[in-house]
């Protein structure tokens, strides 16, 4: 197989072993990489009786097919489980170098099946696998305990995914971390990993990835590379990185604010990415092979925390640990809430948004301070917003409830569900759909639950579109948004199955020529949106699989209430236009919610279609 | 002719060193020549400061807020006095 090693490396923890498994062939074809190959292995792999924290729930890692190559902005690699959080279909992708040092290392994916008894983690270095004891790593925080596995490994270059003390303590939004802050988020890996005593995995080598035409490959690349360093979005997200979004969020209301109920809080142009770049940013770093740099270094000399050095905070955690809480941040304030959060290894989207519903609690009268174990979360108390964190982190006192996610505080407090925001039992992100309407039908249908990465509408709707996606942009407050969301998921489950950034904006002649100079097929770019395609119906199979029907493609209420004020303009989405006409678009039948039978067929999945009984 | 402030957001305000600029034009193909011609090259001093070279226009790879109203598809917009254009790029979020 050209374009990949053709093995995964598969770790029985039960019984302490490794062994190289063959990559099978037809899945990397139809499913690519990543996230697509992660979701096709898992739906061999688990049902509605796996138990997400149970030995039999496997945990998939697996490369974007073109990291560890040449390409530009190639870095992002991608997992799937059956979520812990959620109790159904979970994925998630991340950029940084952990990616290509696993293709360097030989493997083009890892299985962790089974549970060890003690802590252990699994160190791959050209083509061998290890279990190795990591009694001494358990309790330490992400960045340590990256800073001790690559001094055991006597390597500064091996890469480290790993989990902080929050999966360790099975926090159910846990992470799988790899350098500063780079994460595999939303859906609980890292809760997983920490079930399987799994503390880390540490990748290093140096096997090249067999390539069927190198020259060619180089060639492609070299015109791919040049194209994204002149393009206008990667020149403005290498300036301000994602928290330059914050600015558009204020002016269009698409930051949440007082958990939903405010217009977007001004103050939070204080921590912008116009503000960091002007007052704090010292340097800009990059994921692997990425000309973008859209990574922010500050260095924060007043306030309470002072950095000589720290990763800039992105814009989702920016804004899911500031306005949701009514917060009015500073940059050393909004710097530790995301280094702490980012040391305990867990999703700052739901458990900000958590920490925002617990706000929103207390101030409607539901909670008080017996509740929450004294702390008064009064909107903007920001103490009790960092004490939450460390709670959250150790899975102890209010913060334990916390960690359980918004749904299911609703249901402990006895508060109707379309109170919690949320959808299949994720939080929104950060980018609210009565700002962006196309957003609404991202998250009422995107298979993990509610997920910008699936289909980014509001940057569409903003004009940031790729030009030969054939999308453009509309009115934000149209329902019309149906074909847009479809061809969009689409696109983007192929680029995550790819490797690629979202910000890379590769025109589509390069793009398949490096694919076919690396893999040696003869593709098209309709042929392999067609595999993105695929992908997305095959996650949503997976969704359904696991007990997710139409009923679930549902909107929280306390989400859909207009807000006059501010950017929003009192616009709601109009869900109930929207929905069926994506429905007959996807041919997803109305009452399970299931992908026909016909149209898995005719992308070449009847055994997925056979599978979940589709009709 | 019209008095219009022009706002500059987020990354415009610190990539091209401006806030806010009054101007006297009266429509909105002269708002973008001002802006063209008067921070054009400063872009292009920042664009070639990274490493690249492409000319990137500053007004199409913006969003155009007239008094909060997205007019970027619009093309015959008269302006009065008093009114307030903001300019905010095409960035992404998280």
């Amino acid at each position: 197989m050209k374009g990949y090693h053709g093995k995964l490396l598969v770790a029985d923890l039960t019984r302490g072993m490794v062994a190289d498994e063959p990559l099978n062939p037809r899945y990397a074809r139809d499913f690519v990489g990543s996230t697509g190959l992660a979701a096709r292995y898992l739906f061999d792999m688990v049902d509605e009786k796996t138990d997400p924290l149970g030995p039999e729930n496997p945990l998939i890692l697996m490369t974007g097919l073109l990291n560890g190559t040449s390409g530009p902005s190639v870095s992002r690699w991608g997992g799937s489980t059956k979520s812990p959080y959620t109790g159904h279909y979970g994925d998630a992708n991340a950029g940084a170098w952990f990616g290509a040092e696993l293709k360097n290392a030989g493997y083009d994916g890892v299985i962790l099946k089974g549970k060890s008894v003690k802590p252990v983690y699994l160190s791959i270095k050209d083509g061998v696998g290890e279990i190795k004891d990591a009694a001494h790593l358990w309790g330490e925080d992400t960045y340590k305990t990256q800073e001790e596995i690559r001094k055991e490994c006597g390597d500064h270059r091996t890469q480290v995914g790993c989990i902080g003390p929050a999966s360790e303590n099975l926090v159910l939004y846990g992470n799988i971390m790899s350098e500063h802050g780079h994460c595999l988020g939303r859906a609980g890996l890292g809760c997983v990993m920490g079930s399987k005593k799994v503390k880390a995995i540490a990748v290093r080598g140096k096997m090249r990835l067999p390539l069927q035409n190198p020259d060619k490959f180089r060639e492609a690349a070299l015109t791919a590379m040049t194209e994204v360093k002149e393009g206008f979005l990667s020149m403005i997200m290498h300036q301000t990185g994602t928290a330059g979004w914050i600015d558009s969020a204020i002016s269009y209301g698409d930051g949440p604010t007082h958990y939903y109920t405010a217009p977007t809080l001004p103050e939070s142009t204080k921590i912008s990415g116009a503000e960091q770049l002007e007052k704090y940013q010292t340097e800009s770093t990059a994921c692997y092979g990425c000309p973008i740099r859209c990574r922010k270094v500050l260095q924060i000399k007043e306030g309470k925390y002072l950095y000589d050095k720290v990763e800039g905070p992105e814009y989702e955690t920016l804004m899911a640990w500031g306005a949701m809480l009514g917060l009015d941040l500073d940059m050393s304030t909004a710097s530790y809430l995301n280094e702490m959060c980012n040391a305990y290894g867990f999703d700052t989207i739901s458990s900000g948004a958590s920490a925002g519903y617990a706000f929103y609690l207390y101030n409607v009268g539901v909670i008080t301070e017996k509740d929450t174990g004294g702390l008064k979360l009064t909107w903007g108390n920001t103490d009790a917003a960092i004490e939450l964190v460390h709670q959250i982190g150790k899975n102890q006192g209010f913060g334990a409830i916390l960690a359980g996610g918004t749904k299911r505080m609703a249901k402990k407090y006895g508060r109707p569900v379309g109170e919690a925001v949320q959808t299949k039992g994720l939080e929104y992100p950060m980018h609210d759909p009565r700002a962006y309407h196309s957003m609404a039908l991202v998250y009422a249908t995107a298979p993990r639950g509610a997920d910008h990465n699936k289909c980014d509408g509001y940057q569409i709707d903003s004009g940031v579109v790729h030009p030969e996606t054939g999308l453009d942009a509309g009115d934000r407050w149209g329902d019309d948004k149906a074909a847009m969301v479809e061809r969009g998921q689409n696109f983007r489950a192929l680029t995550d199955s790819l490797g690629i950034c979202h910000f890379a904006q590769i025109p589509f002649a390069p793009l398949a020529d490096m694919i076919n100079a690396a893999t040696g097929w003869d593709t098209t770019m309709d042929e392999l949106l067609k595999a993105g395609e695929r992908i997305f119906q095959l996650q949503r199979a997976l969704s359904c699989k696991l007990g997710i029907s139409a009923g679930d493609d549902a909107l929280p209420e306390l989400a859909m209430r207009p807000i006059p004020e501010g950017g929003q303009e009192g616009h709601v989405p109009n869900i109930e236009k929207m929905l069926p006409e994506y429905y007959a678009i996807r041919d997803w039948n109305k009452a399970t919610g299931k992908p026909s039978k016909k149209r898995l067929e005719s992308l070449g999945m009847p055994e997925i279609a056979a599978s979940i009984g589709a009709e | 002719m019209a008095l219009v402030h022009i706002n500059f957001i987020g990354p415009w305000r610190v990539i091209l060193g401006v806030k806010t600029v009054t101007v006297n034009i009266i429509s909105i193909d002269e708002a973008r020549d001002y802006i063209e011609t008067h921070f054009g090259p400063v872009y292009q001093k920042k664009i070639e400061s990274v490493g690249a070279s492409r000319k990137q226009p500053i007004w199409d790879n913006s969003n155009i807020l007239l008094n909060g109203t997205n007019i970027k598809a619009l093309t015959a917009v008269t302006l009065k006095d008093g009114d307030k254009l903001d300019l905010i790029p095409n960035v992404a979020g998280g």
